[in-house]
């Protein structure tokens, strides 16, 4: 199969494509979040973007000669080549491919774990049954600045024609890390049309689910239970902010780099997480990588200490 | 010669408003190029699944 021209999330298990022969494409269902990987799809979603699929075929009109995308397969990454013949590849592989590709070029960086932004990133519900329908917008976004609202049916985002959650996904995969994103909607059946403007960090998500990642995300080998309420006021940290007392079970990684029994780990690289000891995991997780250097901030004794821990 | 190891399911679709056909087992077909060339030939979109294979 030509990848160049059938991209999408090689994380997922399942994607719907819609073309016509010619190999243009109208549009495209699937797609999935940190919550499970059937939080976005729905028979009837799917229904609406088959609907659409068809109306975009009834008023095609082809082209002389549809430009060909340049075929490229699973077999041209480089890394394929170290398997042995007739291995099998699985999808999400594809991924660790591009990024070992990336590495051995020296162009890999951090801004390429950000793959397929949700259309939350710029601030934007969609319908689960009806993918171009908004379900809310959130206040403080670039869609709120813009003056999306809920109701408005999106027409294109970043050129992509939007019948669901899926083409929503492929157009912001395909925008810049900063900058701007063309965006057309109807807001009463009138046309409306404006650039979403996105800083930096704008693509990250919770990538934790992801099994091309699994290799590289770290885990954080902590134990313990919750402080309580009463022992986070004896000690002036907000009740909703997580704070664990580190049980006997000190991993060995850790009690190498001084971490002890009865620790009270408040932070890590001075910041606070809301939630609880697992919070404080996921927050880990979802933010460094293995081989990362970072600072568990500990209460000991009624004393702050650091402790510098890389990343395994 | 690696496999990709990713189940695809090809799919002529057509609007419920078109004339009736004469009535033929339709079903998915399993090579990309052989529902192409259907596609080509009715004239018919292609709906194509991709699915992992565990």
């Amino acid at each position: 199969m030509n990848l160049n021209l059938f991209e999408f999330d090689y994380d997922l298990t399942w994607m719907a494509f819609f073309l016509n022969a010619d190999e243009t494409i109208y549009g495209r269902y699937g797609g999935r979040d940190a919550a499970g990987p059937d939080t976005r799809n729905t028979l009837a979603g799917l229904h609406f973007a088959l609907e659409q699929a068809l109306k975009a075929h009834e008023r095609y009109q082809a082209k002389p000669a549809p430009q060909k995308v340049p075929v490229f397969r699973a077999e041209d990454f480089a890394e394929t080549k170290i398997l042995q013949r007739n291995n099998c590849i699985h999808c999400h592989q594809l991924k660790e491919f591009r990024r070992a590709d990336l590495k051995a070029k020296g162009t890999w960086t951090r801004d390429e774990l950000w793959t397929y932004p949700l259309p939350e990133n710029v601030g934007i519900t969609l319908d689960n049954n009806q993918g171009n329908l908004v379900n809310a917008v959130q206040l403080k976004s670039p869609a709120n600045t813009v003056g999306l609202k809920a109701g408005d049916r999106l027409e294109k985002l970043n050129g992509v024609s939007i019948a669901s959650f899926a083409d929503a996904q492929h157009s912001l995969h395909k925008a810049p890390k900063q900058g701007e994103i063309p965006i057309s909607w109807l807001h009463d059946g009138k046309s409306m049309s404006a650039t979403l403007a996105v800083a930096e960090g704008w693509r990250k998500t919770n990538i934790t689910w992801r099994p091309s990642l699994l290799d590289i995300l770290p885990s954080l080998p902590v134990s313990g239970d919750d402080l309580t309420a009463a022992e986070k006021k004896a000690l002036g940290i907000s009740e909703t902010r997580a704070a664990f007392r580190q049980d006997k079970f000190v991993h060995s990684s850790l009690k190498k780099v001084g971490l002890q029994q009865g620790d009270v780990v408040v932070a890590v690289d001075g910041q606070a997480v809301e939630g609880t000891m697992e919070d404080l995991v996921g927050h880990v997780r979802r933010n460094y990588l293995v081989g990362d250097k970072v600072t568990l901030n500990v209460l000991r004794g009624g004393k702050r200490v650091e402790i510098a821990i890389e990343l395994k | 010669m690696h496999r990709l190891l990713l189940g695809v399911s090809v799919l002529l679709i057509a609007a419920a408003q078109t004339p009736a056909q004469p009535q033929k087992a339709f079903g998915w077909l399993k090579d990309y190029e052989a529902g192409n060339a259907e596609a080509r030939r009715t004239g018919k979109p292609i709906f194509l699944v991709f699915r992992c294979e565990p």
